[in-house]
């Protein structure tokens, strides 16, 4: 008897030239994806060689490339770089482009940006002047109405972010304009944050809504795992019904005016109707919250679905769109599904309205 | 309006106009070459009927449409994944035959209709993780730890 391999996958059965060819079609760092980690990515970035060396198609010879530099320099957390990253997600839309504008920080300032001007949204920073950096961003393809790019902390960096709907327009885009600086009150450590809110349309949302991304570091430290997780924040009118099957969920949600009413009505709900306030992402749920005074928090959240774009995890949108509307403390969150663990930064004030509820055990020292 | 043969690869033959086949840059440079309508039918011998079908299909629909840009730098063009709705009706087939129809777009010198293909697959890649990618095409990861410990290690210069 013999036995037959399997057909490789039709994908892999064409040739490189033309698996290069569809590559080529998508967005720069949809290319920068396939092939790599974000931690990869993140090294990768830091030497225009080393890129152009493995995508000689992208467009770099614009870039004024600099290096990631360690920040703060006495950094207790063994190997972990600090550096910003904005990443545009446009509308949201998978198939939106996702520049990046990676910016180093030094002794609060910011020293040094790079920018990735292929397919980008962003435009060069306009100005770099000590501590602050201030450009602008613009959609090419959907005229933004509510576009907000803000929040992204490192250390005692802070930014803000202005929408200025009268700004100059580019080609069929609107601008927004935003400002990096650091935040008087914050003192430099070990925070690892790396993140962007952005309002804008979301592919199953009619109406704007925030993303927020986390980078916390991988358990191991020796690793030195830099992971971006994505987070849909949705302001929601009223809880969610649990719902953790491929039923689809619109959440309502509220204008910015609109906020406060939803953030009393917040302090009434379970914990699981908080949790599922926020919709979070990707994987099987949340089973341990850790506060940075070694409380662990049990809890467990059922992944919601919602249409094709994934599985997400919910968690007090009101809660975390408070906190980070004020740029209140964050702590660190473990978070654990499958095989994975790795850590995130959440709002204190959103570990703290679940602390309150649920029973704590065990002991977690944050990274 | 004259009409050639293709013979596919399982040895079915089919007839075509001649307009029609001259959308492959191969056929056409072929026809151009032999300088008359052949009486004998032409081998495919890369494409099965079923794709040659699809391709001759494709074909059809566009017979009339203008020749793309020689010199068109598929590089420094902006790319657009925008696929036409007939078109994207046409690629909704299944991916074994998505692929067939790229490579054989490719075999025959169908620039429009390999960038149909290669936008549709684009389009199935985009805004996906590398796993999900991986689940989309049945690829498995083959990368060993060892091989990922490699990768970090080549880039370790980048944490100093």
């Amino acid at each position: 008897m013999t036995t037959s391999t399997p057909p490789s996958p039709p994908f892999l059965r064409l040739p490189l030239e033309l698996q290069s060819e569809i590559v080529s079609y998508l967005p720069f760092a949809d290319q920068l994806s396939i092939s790599l980690t974000c931690s990869d990515l993140s090294a990768c970035l830091t030497s225009p060689q080393n890129l152009k060396s493995r995508y000689s198609s992208c467009p770099f010879d614009e870039l004024s490339f600099k290096g990631l530099y360690i920040y703060p320099p006495d950094n207790t957390v063994p190997g972990v770089k600090t550096h910003l990253l904005l990443q545009s997600f446009g509308d949201l839309n998978p198939l939106a482009v996702h520049p990046e504008l990676f910016c180093t920080v030094q002794s609060g300032e910011i020293r040094e940006y790079l920018y990735l001007k292929g397919y980008s949204y962003f435009e060069k920073p306009k100005s770099v002047e000590g501590a602050r950096l201030e450009g602008y961003t613009w959609d090419e393809e959907n005229a933004l109405t509510t576009d907000f790019y803000d929040s992204g902390r490192f250390a005692d960096l802070d930014f803000e972010t202005i929408w200025d709907p009268k700004s100059e327009e580019p080609e069929g885009g609107k601008k927004t304009r935003w400002i990096m600086h650091p935040h008087p009150e914050k003192r430099p450590g070990a925070v690892l944050y790396n993140g962007v809110i952005d309002i804008s349309n979301s592919p199953f949302l009619d109406e704007p809504c925030f993303l927020y991304a986390t980078c916390g570091i991988g358990e191991n430290a020796k690793e030195e795992e830099l992971e971006t997780e994505f987070v849909q924040v949705t302001l929601l009118d009223e809880p969610l019904k649990n719902n953790n099957s491929q039923g689809e969920t619109r959440p309502q949600y509220h204008e910015n005016s609109q906020i406060k009413s939803v953030i009393k009505a917040t302090k009434d709900l379970t914990v699981r109707q908080l949790l599922e306030r926020v919709v979070g992402s990707l994987y099987e749920g949340i089973l341990a919250v850790t506060g940075p005074s070694d409380e662990v928090l049990n809890m467990k959240v059922d992944p919601l679905y919602y249409d094709e774009y994934g599985c997400h995890w919910e968690i007090g949108a009101a809660a975390l769109k408070s906190s980070i509307a004020e740029l209140q403390d964050m702590v660190w969150v473990r978070v654990c599904g499958g095989e994975w663990t790795e850590y995130a930064i959440l709002p204190r004030g959103l570990v703290e309205e679940v602390k309150g509820i649920y029973s704590t055990e065990g002991t977690e020292n944050p990274p | 309006m004259s009409q050639i043969i293709l013979l596919s690869s399982d040895n079915v033959e089919m007839k075509v106009d001649k307009e029609v086949a001259e959308r492959s840059i191969l056929i056409k440079n072929m026809l151009e070459d032999v300088g008359e309508t052949p009486d004998q039918a032409i081998p495919i011998p890369n494409v099965n009927e079923g794709v040659l079908r699809k391709v001759i299909e494709w074909c059809e629909h566009h017979r009339n449409d203008p020749p793309p840009p020689a010199d068109e730098d598929s590089d420094s063009r902006k790319k657009s994944t925008d696929i036409e709705e007939w078109d994207q009706k046409f690629m909704q087939v299944d991916q074994e035959m998505l692929f067939e129809i790229i490579l054989a777009a490719n075999y025959l010198d169908i620039k429009p209709l390999l960038d149909v293909g290669c936008k549709t697959v684009a389009n199935m890649i985009k805004g996906k993780s590398p796993e999900e990618i991986r689940k989309t095409f049945n690829i498995q990861n083959d990368f060993t730890p060892e091989e990922e410990d490699q990768i970090r290690r080549e880039n370790e210069w980048a944490e100093e």
